[in-house]
C-alpha cells in the first residue's frame, strides 16, 4: 500500500501534535448549554423578547419529558432566576404558561416543582440543622419569590387553590404575631413579604381576575382586622442621632395601604407598572390545582426561630430588627420633586424589595449586580424612570418644561438600595467589601451617569455627618476613601473649604474630623502620595502631614525621657529610630541592640541583652529620667525599628524576641498596667506619622502576650495630648472595634473589656459635662444651619462636639456588642449611671441600655 | 483529565460565580493527573489567596487597609524578587476564615489598588519558598514576557539597546535575548510561571 509506505517513510505521525481528543458533550447537555443562557437574560432585549418566548418554547416542548438532565436544568434555571432575578418573573411565568398552552403537563411540572419548592422551605425554616451561605436570602424570602412567581401565573392556576396559599401564610402570620406581646419580627416579614405579593396575581388579565379580585378583598379585610401592627421606636437602632433629615418610612405599617392603593381605580397603578404582555399570552385551557395542601409548621416549632436572629439567610435577618426606609436621595434636594419613588408607595416598595434581592441573591457575582441593578427598569413599564443618566441640571429644565414627566432617576434607585444595606444598623449582611467594590463597578459602568450620583450622595452624608450615627460615620469614611483610590482621588475639595477656614481650630467638629481622616486614608492607599496631594486644594495641605501627634509633642514625649540632656530635635525623622542617631550619647550601645535582634534567635541570649542595658545604666544613666520607661521604650523601638520594613518583617521580630523581652519586662518593676502604656507610647510614637502600622504592630504584640487588651484600649481611650483620640482618629477607633470585635467572637466570652470601655467613655462623658457645667440637655445647633461662632464660643462648642461624639461612641458600642452588654448585671449598670450627674445624659443612657436587651 | 464537580455544567445560579478557581488553576490541575484536582479542592477550602498584577512599591499596609474590609487577615506574605529581595509584584493573604479569602476574590477580583488592577485567585495555601520571583531575573515570569514600559513593575524589562528605536540596533531584531513567546500552555509548561488570571 503506497499509502502505508508513505506513513512509514515520512515518520509525519511523530511529528504530527499530540492533542488529547477534545471531549464531546452528549446533545442534551450541549443543548442545555446552549439554551440555558437565554432563559437566563430574557427579557433584556425588549425587542427580541417575544421572538425568544417563541423559539424557547418550541424547543422545551419537544425536549421536556425526553431526558431527566434536560428537565432538571431547565426547571434549575428557572428556580435560578426566580430566586436570584425576580424582575425576570414575568418574563418565565410567560414561557411557563406559554408552555402549558402548547402542553398542559410541562405547566403542571413546573406548577408542581415551584409548589414543591414552597413545601421545602418552609420545612428548613424550622431546622436546627439548616446550612447557609453568603448568597442565601433565607427560606422565608424565597418563599415570598416563589410565591410571587406562582401568583403570576394565575392563569392557569385554580384561584381558590392560589388565594388559599395567600391564606394559610397571613392566618399563620396573624397567629405567630397574637402569640407574644413583643413584636414577632418572622411575623412582619411574612406578612409584608406576603401582601407586597398580592399585586402580581393580576399581573395577567385572565378569565379568573374577577374571582381573584372578590377572594383579595376578602383577604386584605381579613389581615386589616386581624394583624395588629405592634409599634417600635429603638432609638439604638437610629442612623442618625438627632433631627434626622427625613421620617423613614416604616415598612409593616406602609405595606397594607400601598397594596390597597396599588389595587384601588381600577388597577390603575398597576397598569402603569407592570408590563404589558396580555398580547403575547395564549388562551389557558388547561387550569391546575395544587396535588396537596401546603403544610406549615406548627407555632411551637416555628417560635423558636421567629426571631430571625440565627443567621438563616441575609434578606430575612433584615427583618431581626423593626425595618425602616434609609434615604439618600431626599425629595425636594434637586428641585421641588422627587428623584426616587417614595417608600409609601406600592411601586417605591416594589423596587426596593426587589433590589435588595438582587443585591443579596448575587453577590457572588458582583458585576452581574452592578449591570441588573441600573437596567432593571427595562421589565417595568417605560416611563416609569426618566432617560438612564440624565443629569439633575436637565432634569430640573424638564421637569420645568413639563412637570407631568417622572422625575425618577433608576440610578438613584439603584444606588440608595446599595447604600441603603451598607449603612444598615445594627449589622451589615455582607462584608464591607462587596458593597464598596459593588458601588465601584456601578461607577466604573457608566461613569458619567453614575459619579454625579455618588456625588450627591457625599454631599448629602457630609452635610449630615454631625447627626449621623458614629458607626456609619466610619462606613461613609470607608467607603468615600475606597472610592477615591479607585477613581484617582478626584473629588472636588474646594466646595469643603468654608468648613476647614471656619473650623480648622476645632478638635471635635464632625467634618474637620471626617476632611482630616478621609485624607489620611486616602494616604493609606496609596503608595504615591502625591496623587492624593495633588488632589486636595491648598487649604487642604495642612492634612496632608498624617502625624497622630503634634510633633511639639512629640518632642516632648521624647524629652521626657531624659534628664539633663537636650535633645536635637533634627534627629527625630519619620521612619527612623531616633536613639540611633549619631548626635545621641550612646548610639553605639543602641547598635549594639540592634545588632543583637538582628542575630538569628538561637544564637543570642537574654543574658547578652542584660549587659548591653547595664552598660547603658552604667555609663548613661545619670541622663535617664526614669531606667525603667526608658528600658522598656528603647527595646521596644528598636524592635520595631528592625522590623519597620513592613507588617511581616515586625511580626518576625516580635516573634523572635518574644521570650527575651517577657524576660526582660519581668525585671521592670512597676505595674503591668503602666509598663504596657509605655510599650503602646513607644509603638504608635515610632509610628507617628502612620498610626495604623503603630496600632497593627500593638495587635502583633497582644496576640504574642506581650501586652493586654485593655492596656491598647486605655491607649486608645486616655486623652493624649489634649485629644481624645478615641474620638478623633479612625485608626484609633478602627482598634477599639477591632479588639472589642475579636473578643465578642472569642470561645471564652469574657465581657470585661466591654464594662471597660463603657465605663472609660461614661467618665470621658462626665468630665466633659463638668467642663460645660450645665444641668440642660446639652444643644448643639445643626451645622447645616449657618452657624457663627466667636473665638470664645469655639471653645464650648468643640466642648458639645466632644460630647456628642461620646455619645454616639456609647450608642455603637452598646449596639454593636448588645449580645455582651445584655449579660451585664444590673449592678454594674446602676454602679455606672450613679455616677452621672447629669440627668439627661444619664436617662439616655438608661434608654439606650433598656433597649440592649430588644436587638 | 476530569476534574469532577469542577467540570460540571451548574444550572443552581442564574450567572457565573466570580470565587471559582480561574482558567490557569484548572489548566495547571489538568495537567497534574496525580494531585491536580485534590489541589483544585483543597483552594476552595484554603483561607490563603494568591494577589497579583501590583505594583512594585506597594506596601503590605496598603493591602492590609483594602482587604481588611472582607475579614480578619492573619498574614500578609509579599512576594519578593529572589535575588533583590524586594516586592516584585505579588503577595499572598492569609485569613482567618475560608468565607473572607472566597469574599476577597468575589469582591475585590480586579478593583484598584495603587492605580492598578488587581488579580486574585484561590491558592491552596502558603509554603515556604513560593514567596519568591521565578523568572529567570527572579522576579515574576509574567514580567519577563512583557514588552510594554509598565512604571509601576519595574519600566521596561526588555533592556534598552534590546528595543527598537535605539540607535545603536536600529533595524535589529525587535526583541533580543528573550524568550520567545510561545503558545500560552506549552509556554508555562517550560518555565512554570505562576500567573493567575491569564
Amino acid at each position: 500500500m503506497i499509502l502505508v509506505d508513505y506513513e512509514e517513510e515520512s515518520g509525519y505521525r511523530e511529528a504530527r501534535p499530540h492533542f488529547a481528543k477534545r471531549q464531546r458533550l452528549p446533545p442534551v447537555v450541549m443543548l442545555c448549554k446552549d439554551m440555558m443562557p437565554d432563559i437566563r437574560t430574557m427579557g433584556e432585549s425588549a425587542k427580541a423578547f417575544p421572538e425568544d418566548i417563541k423559539f424557547l418554547s418550541e424547543a422545551i416542548v419537544h425536549e421536556f419529558g425526553n431526558d431527566e438532565y434536560f428537565n432538571n436544568a431547565l426547571l434549575k434555571t428557572f428556580r435560578a432566576v426566580i430566586l436570584e432575578q425576580p424582575h425576570k418573573q414575568p418574563g418565565i411565568a410567560l414561557l411557563t404558561m406559554v408552555l402549558n398552552s402548547a402542553k398542559p403537563e410541562i405547566g403542571k411540572s413546573i406548577l408542581n416543582y415551584f409548589f414543591d419548592q414552597i413545601q421545602e422551605l418552609l420545612n428548613s425554616s424550622h431546622d436546627p440543622d439548616y446550612q447557609t451561605k453568603s448568597h442565601d436570602i433565607g427560606p422565608w424570602d424565597k418563599i415570598k419569590l416563589v410565591l410571587r412567581f406562582i401568583s403570576i401565573l394565575s392563569p392557569m392556576v385554580v384561584p381558590d387553590d392560589l388565594l388559599d396559599l395567600y391564606k394559610k401564610l397571613l392566618q399563620f402570620t396573624v397567629d405567630l404575631n397574637n402569640s407574644t406581646e413583643k413584636r414577632s419580627p418572622l411575623s412582619e416579614a411574612i406578612y409584608t413579604n406576603t401582601l407586597l405579593n398580592v399585586p402580581y396575581l393580576f399581573y395577567f388579565n385572565s378569565d379568573n381576575r374577577e374571582s381573584l379580585k372578590t377572594l383579595v378583598e376578602e383577604l386584605l379585610t381579613f389581615v386589616e382586622n386581624e394583624y395588629n401592627i405592634k409599634d417600635t421606636d429603638i432609638q439604638l437602632l437610629k442612623a442618625y442621632n438627632k433631627n434626622p433629615p427625613y421620617e423613614p418610612v416604616h415598612w409593616v405599617t406602609a405595606v397594607l395601604p400601598n397594596v390597597k392603593n396599588a389595587l384601588a381605580n381600577d388597577m390603575q397603578q398597576l397598569g402603569e407598572l407592570f408590563l404589558n404582555y396580555d398580547t403575547l399570552l395564549t388562551q389557558q385551557i388547561a387550569i391546575h390545582s395544587f396535588n396537596e395542601p401546603l403544610n406549615l409548621p406548627t407555632l411551637e416549632q416555628i417560635i423558636p426561630f421567629s426571631g430571625l436572629d440565627k443567621g438563616f439567610g441575609s434578606v430575612d435577618s433584615l427583618w431581626k430588627t423593626p425595618r425602616y426606609s434609609f434615604e439618600v436621595y431626599l425629595p425636594n434636594s434637586v428641585g421641588p420633586f422627587s428623584t426616587v419613588i417614595p417608600t409609601t408607595t406600592f411601586t417605591g416598595m416594589l423596587f426596593q424589595d426587589i433590589l435588595l434581592d438582587i443585591i443579596e441573591s448575587m453577590e457572588f457575582n458582583r458585576l452581574e449586580v452592578a449591570r441588573q441593578l441600573v437596567t432593571i427598569d427595562l421589565f417595568f413599564t417605560a416611563g416609569i424612570f426618566t432617560e438612564p443618566g440624565l443629569p439633575v441640571a436637565q432634569l430640573l429644565e424638564q421637569f420645568e418644561e413639563n412637570p407631568a414627566r417622572s422625575t425618577f432617576k433608576i440610578e438613584d434607585l439603584a444606588v440608595g438600595a446599595i447604600l441603603e444595606l451598607t449603612f444598615k444598623l445594627p449589622t451589615v449582611s455582607q462584608s464591607f467589601a462587596y458593597f464598596y467594590s459593588l458601588l465601584v463597578e456601578i461607577c466604573k459602568n457608566s461613569p458619567k451617569a453614575i459619579a454625579p450620583v455618588f456625588g450627591r450622595a457625599f454631599r448629602y452624608f457630609y452635610n449630615n455627618l454631625d447627626k449621623l450615627d458614629f458607626e456609619l460615620k466610619a462606613r461613609f469614611l470607608d467607603w468615600f476613601s475606597i472610592q477615591m483610590s479607585n477613581f484617582n482621588f478626584s473629588w472636588k475639595w474646594n466646595e469643603w473649604e468654608v468648613d476647614s477656614i471656619q473650623w480648622n481650630r476645632t478638635i471635635y467638629n464632625p467634618r474637620m474630623i471626617f476632611i482630616k481622616n478621609l485624607i489620611r486614608k486616602e494616604l493609606r492607599l496609596t503608595s504615591n502620595s502625591a496623587d492624593v496631594e495633588e488632589s486636595v486644594t491648598d487649604e487642604f495641605q495642612k492634612f496632608m502631614d498624617p502625624s497622630f501627634i503634634k510633633r511639639e509633642d512629640l518632642v516632648n514625649y521624647y524629652s521626657s525621657l531624659f534628664k539633663d540632656f537636650q535633645l536635637d530635635e533634627g534627629d527625630l525623622r519619620n521612619n527612623e529610630l531616633y536613639f540611633r542617631s549619631p548626635s545621641f550619647p550612646f548610639h553605639e550601645n543602641v547598635t549594639q541592640l540592634l545588632d543583637f535582634f538582628h542575630k538569628q534567635p538561637d544564637t543570642r541570649s537574654v543574658a547578652e541583652l542584660e549587659g548591653i542595658l547595664k552598660d547603658i545604666a552604667v555609663n548613661h544613666g545619670s541622663i535617664i529620667e526614669d531606667f525603667n520607661r526608658f528600658t522598656v521604650t528603647l527595646l521596644i523601638q528598636t524592635i520595631v525599628f528592625c522590623g519597620s520594613r513592613s507588617l511581616s518583617h515586625a511580626n518576625k521580630y516580635i516573634d523572635d524576641s518574644r521570650e527575651e523581652l517577657k524576660a526582660i519586662m519581668a525585671q521592670v518593676e512597676v505595674s503591668p498596667q503602666i509598663k504596657d502604656q509605655w510599650i503602646c507610647e513607644a509603638v504608635v510614637r515610632y509610628w507617628n506619622s502612620n498610626s495604623q502600622t503603630g496600632y497593627l504592630i500593638l495587635d502583633s504584640l497582644r496576640y504574642n502576650g506581650l501586652i493586654s487588651n485593655e492596656s491598647v484600649l486605655n491607649f486608645s481611650l486616655t486623652e493624649q495630648c489634649g485629644v481624645n483620640m478615641s474620638l478623633v482618629d479612625s485608626t484609633s477607633i478602627e482598634s477599639i472595634f477591632r479588639i472589642l470585635n475579636e473578643l465578642a467572637m472569642a470561645a471564652d466570652k469574657d465581657v470585661g473589656s466591654f464594662e471597660y470601655v463603657f465605663n472609660r467613655l461614661v467618665g470621658a462623658a462626665n468630665e466633659v459635662l463638668s467642663q460645660l457645667n450645665t444641668i440642660d440637655p446639652i444643644v448643639v445647633p445643626d451645622l447645616d444651619q449657618d452657624i457663627q461662632a466667636t473665638d470664645e464660643e469655639l471653645p464650648s462648642l468643640d466642648l458639645a462636639w466632644k460630647y456628642e461624639a461620646i455619645m454616639g461612641f456609647l450608642k455603637s458600642v452598646l449596639r454593636k456588642y448588645s449580645d455582651e452588654f445584655s449579660v451585664l448585671t444590673e449592678k454594674f449598670i446602676n454602679d455606672v449611671l450613679q455616677g452621672v450627674p447629669h440627668e439627661p445624659t444619664k436617662q439616655q443612657l438608661n434608654r439606650w441600655i433598656s433597649e440592649v436587651s430588644e436587638l | 483529565m476530569s476534574l469532577a464537580e469542577f467540570d460540571e455544567i451548574k444550572y443552581d445560579h442564574s450567572c457565573d460565580r466570580l470565587d471559582k478557581p480561574s482558567r490557569y488553576l484548572i489548566r495547571k490541575a489538568r495537567r497534574d493527573p496525580d494531585s491536580g484536582l485534590q489541589q483544585l479542592r483543597k483552594s476552595m477550602k484554603s483561607c490563603t489567596v494568591y494577589v497579583g498584577n501590583l505594583s512594585f512599591y506597594t506596601s503590605e499596609e496598603q493591602i492590609y487597609e483594602l482587604f481588611s474590609k472582607c475579614g480578619t487577615i492573619k498574614k500578609i506574605i509579599m512576594g519578593l524578587d529572589r535575588f533583590k529581595f524586594t516586592p516584585c509584584g505579588f503577595c499572598f493573604i492569609i485569613f482567618d476564615k475560608m468565607e473572607d479569602a472566597l469574599n476577597s476574590i468575589k469582591y475585590l477580583g480586579d478593583t484598584k489598588l495603587d492605580d492598578r488592577h488587581i488579580t486574585i485567585d484561590l491558592d491552596p495555601g502558603f509554603e515556604e519558598g513560593r514567596q519568591f520571583g521565578r523568572g529567570k531575573n527572579g522576579g515574576q515570569v509574567s514580567d519577563e514576557m512583557r514588552f510594554e514600559f509598565d512604571a509601576s513593575r519595574g519600566g521596561f524589562y526588555t533592556p534598552l539597546e534590546n528595543r527598537i528605536g535605539t540607535n545603536a540596533n536600529f533595524g535589529a531584531r525587535r526583541v533580543k535575548n528573550i524568550p520567545i513567546q510561545q503558545e500560552d500552555e506549552e509556554y508555562e509548561e517550560d518555565e512554570d510561571a505562576y500567573i493567575p488570571g491569564q
